[in-house]
């Protein structure tokens, strides 16, 4: 009987290095995807609320009358700043959320006073620079958990501020925010839907 | 006379009756392990090699994978696990019932009102079992690619 026919059982030969290769393979996809999930789960609420409060309050500031668009945009600040601090995923839980809290709220409670130490700036100035100064924070937080989308979301910030600061277009404010917060906003409700 | 042939009367003792086989053409007798000539040795030794028990088990390595991937201090919930996984309710509660048992993997129960939310984590003896597990199947590959055996130490 030739050594090539098949074995008298009618089983195909066993290969353990490409099972074990595909088995390695699956495997990290499942780790990559659990760790997705945890960033996704703690990011994704603040990103849409904190987007949607930028695209609506920078508008507001670049249109309306600054009486009318301070109090409504503080307003939108202050209801995303209660979303972030108070929203849990109920499924995943990072351990981090209380400190990663605790960390953009001494962001919020520092920025007046770099505003001070910049003064005087016009108002519009003070706005983009805020705003810069917390896409620089964004990418920062970024980097330090190795979660990439929201590190670009945050370079998109800066750049955004940079050019509608010193490339004159019309509306700066008007765009600023559109790019910037829309950027945080699609993020969030991406990781939404994605991990719904 | 009788004309049915009668196996006694022809055939070697030990062979089957009525098999007309003889010498060079004759069938070898099955092996247990009939595919063991054709696994090379290293990877042999590497098959008897550390594999975790419990790990051994496709659907609870996989939920082991599912948990070493979350962040140090990370838990995940049944049902955020179940729809990762693909499992049934009853399939992972199993799985999950073992790993906790076997000290792989935490249960940590918090409530919401009336509503009770159970989250999993890996522990460091279900992190070292599994980081084991994947060493010795890249030891494996590396065997079966005959690169020798590899220093799991």
């Amino acid at each position: 009987m030739p050594s090539s026919s098949p074995a008298p059982t009618g089983r195909t030969p066993v290969d353990p290095g490409a099972d074990a290769a595909e088995t390695l393979a699956d495997l990290e996809t499942i780790s990559r995807r659990s760790r997705q999930a945890a960033s996704a789960a703690l990011t994704r609420i603040p990103l849409a609320s904190w987007g949607a409060a930028w695209v609506v309050g920078f508008a507001l500031l670049d249109q309306a009358p600054w009486r009318l668009a301070v109090p409504v945009g503080l307003a939108l600040a202050a209801g995303a700043a209660v979303a972030t601090w108070t929203w849990r995923s109920p499924q995943i839980r990072s351990g981090r959320e209380t400190r990663i809290g605790l960390g953009w709220l001494a962001l919020m409670l520092c920025s007046p006073f770099l505003v001070a130490v910049v003064s005087p700036i016009p108002d519009r100035v003070e706005m983009m620079f805020l705003g810069a100064l917390w896409g620089v924070a964004l990418l920062l937080y970024g980097i330090a958990s190795a979660d990439v989308a929201p590190a670009v979301v945050g370079a998109i910030t800066v750049l955004a501020a940079t050019i509608s600061r010193v490339s004159g277009i019309p509306h700066p404010l008007l765009v600023f925010g559109a790019v910037a917060g829309g950027s945080m906003l699609a993020l969030g409700l991406r990781r939404t839907w994605r991990y719904r | 006379m009788n004309p049915v042939r009668r196996a006694q009367d022809t055939d070697p003792p030990g062979r089957p009756p009525g098999d007309p086989a003889t010498g060079a053409d004759a069938v070898p007798p099955v092996s247990p392990l009939p595919h063991s000539a054709e696994v090379p040795e290293p990877v042999i030794e590497m098959l008897r090699s550390p594999f975790d028990v419990l790990l051994s088990d496709p659907a609870r390595l996989r939920l082991q994978a599912a948990l070493h991937g979350l962040p140090s201090g990370a838990s995940m919930g049944f049902t955020a696990l179940r729809t990762a996984l693909g499992l049934s309710d009853g399939n992972l509660g199993a799985h999950l019932a073992i790993l906790v048992d076997a000290g792989y993997a935490t249960a940590t129960a918090t409530w919401r009102g009336r509503r009770r939310t159970t989250r999993y984590a890996e522990t460091s003896a279900g992190r070292a079992a599994f980081e084991a597990h994947v060493q010795a199947l890249e030891s494996v590959i590396a065997a079966a690619r005959g690169d020798g055996p590899v220093r799991l130490y």
